[in-house]
């Protein structure tokens, strides 16, 4: 309804979200930090959230209807742009975030360990290229940003509620 | 010659209408939060301004778009809002309630509730003055 | 007095004063000032409630449009009935004069 300020915390709520993957991706990292065997047959890989902006382009209803479908109603994925007749009286534009979750390209950890059974006959063992320090590092990042699109929420609704004692 | 001024139009109703539309909103999204760990439970969401396409909000010359749906037609205070399943494909995990996003419009319409209740209360005073027939 | 008091509305508060100068320069008659503000109210209501409607609707509107357009809108219409009263206060010291 209100453009700016509700968009602007629409926008921190996909950076909540954003954050929120990225520490999904920690535990999921640090769970797995020794684990030498997956269903593949390697070590685990490590995983990493990987922000990218969505441009977005909302075409608003009165204004849009699917073809496929009566009374359609507008969704922001830009994927549903295709096929629509909009009659759109005003676009909204938003610069928000979304994740991927991608394998971490660098190479695994060569460790000497003759007495653990994954070991080759050399007795070297590949563990995953997971480091603790890095993960705890991300993690208290992740925390803190956040908490930063936490606080930008609270100072949208905090102008927001100072215009109403216009 | 004043009270006529007052009366005309009636967007009274369409604050008031805002505020049921937002308070009822705002159950919708407290029960997708309470839930966002239940498995099989499917997130909803209460649309009400999308059915207003059609609806012409202003009293002189309603007009309506061919393209638009009988739904259009109907005049604004025939529409109310209802509760539906989200088709927003999201998953959490145990089911497809992003919580970030139901935060996010527990905010925003708690805001519209502010914003629509403070505009109701000026429109009152508004009509106290004219009832007192001097400013307030 | 009553010319007076028509306008020492102009002075209420010197915050205010500009809402006392009607669009049409002051030197109309009474009926005039007063059709003045009526018609600065009808503007300024129209605007807030098409605001509003926009509102509801889930149109872009922001907080502090809609909030400055109803605070015009009931700032006005208080104007008005100053003026109107004014008005009528006027009226009644002519009567009374004409006696």
């Amino acid at each position: 309804m209100s453009k700016g300020l509700f968009d602007a915390i629409r926008i921190s709520g996909t950076g909540l979200a954003g954050q929120r993957t990225r520490l999904d991706v920690v535990s999921r990292n640090l769970a797995n930090a020794d684990t030498t065997q997956t269903a593949e047959g390697t070590p685990y890989r490590r995983q990493r959230a990987v922000f990218r902006e969505v441009l977005e382009q909302r075409v608003r209803q009165d204004r849009l209807q699917r073809d496929d479908q009566p009374g359609g109603l507008s969704r922001t994925h830009p994927g549903h742009l295709d096929g629509l007749r909009s009659f759109s009286r005003e676009d909204r534009e938003g610069v928000a975030t979304a994740v991927d979750v991608a394998p971490d390209a660098s190479d695994f950890r060569v460790v000497y360990d003759p007495g653990h059974p994954d070991a080759d006959d050399d007795g070297y063992l590949l563990m995953p290229n997971v480091d603790v320090i890095t993960e705890m590092v991300d993690m208290i990042a992740a925390t803190r940003a956040y908490e930063a699109n936490i606080s930008a929420v609270q100072a949208a609704k905090d102008m927001f509620t100072q215009a109403l004692k216009i | 010659m004043i009270a006529r001024g007052i009366f005309e139009g009636s967007h009274l109703n369409h604050l008031k209408k805002a505020l049921d539309v937002y308070s009822r909103r705002h159950k919708v999204v407290a029960d997708n939060i309470a839930n966002v760990e239940t498995g099989g439970y499917s997130a909803r969401e209460l649309r009400f301004e999308d059915y207003l396409s059609g609806a012409d909000l202003r009293l002189q010359g309603a007009r309506t778009h061919e393209s638009h749906l009988d739904l259009g037609r109907r005049q604004f205070d025939r529409v109310d809002g209802d509760v539906q399943e989200t088709d927003a494909a999201f998953d959490n995990g145990i089911n497809n309630v992003d919580i970030d996003k139901e935060m996010t419009d527990l905010a925003t319409n708690d805001l519209s509730y502010r914003l629509a209740t403070r505009l109701l209360s000026m429109k009152y005073q508004t009509l106290r003055s004219a009832v007192r027939g001097r400013p307030m | 007095m009553a010319i007076e008091g028509l306008r020492a509305l102009g002075s209420i508060d010197p915050r205010t004063a500009y809402l006392g100068q009607s669009r049409t320069p002051a030197k109309g008659d009474f009926a005039q000032q007063l059709s003045s503000a009526i018609e600065s109210v009808n503007q300024a209501q129209t605007q807030r409630d098409d605001l509003v409607a926009s509102m509801v609707r889930g149109d872009p509107v922001e907080v502090h449009e809609i909030m400055t357009a109803a605070e015009e809108a009931h700032l006005s219409f208080e104007l008005m009935l100053e003026v109107r009263n004014k008005l009528l206060e006027g009226y009644q010291e002519i009567m009374r004069m004409q006696v």
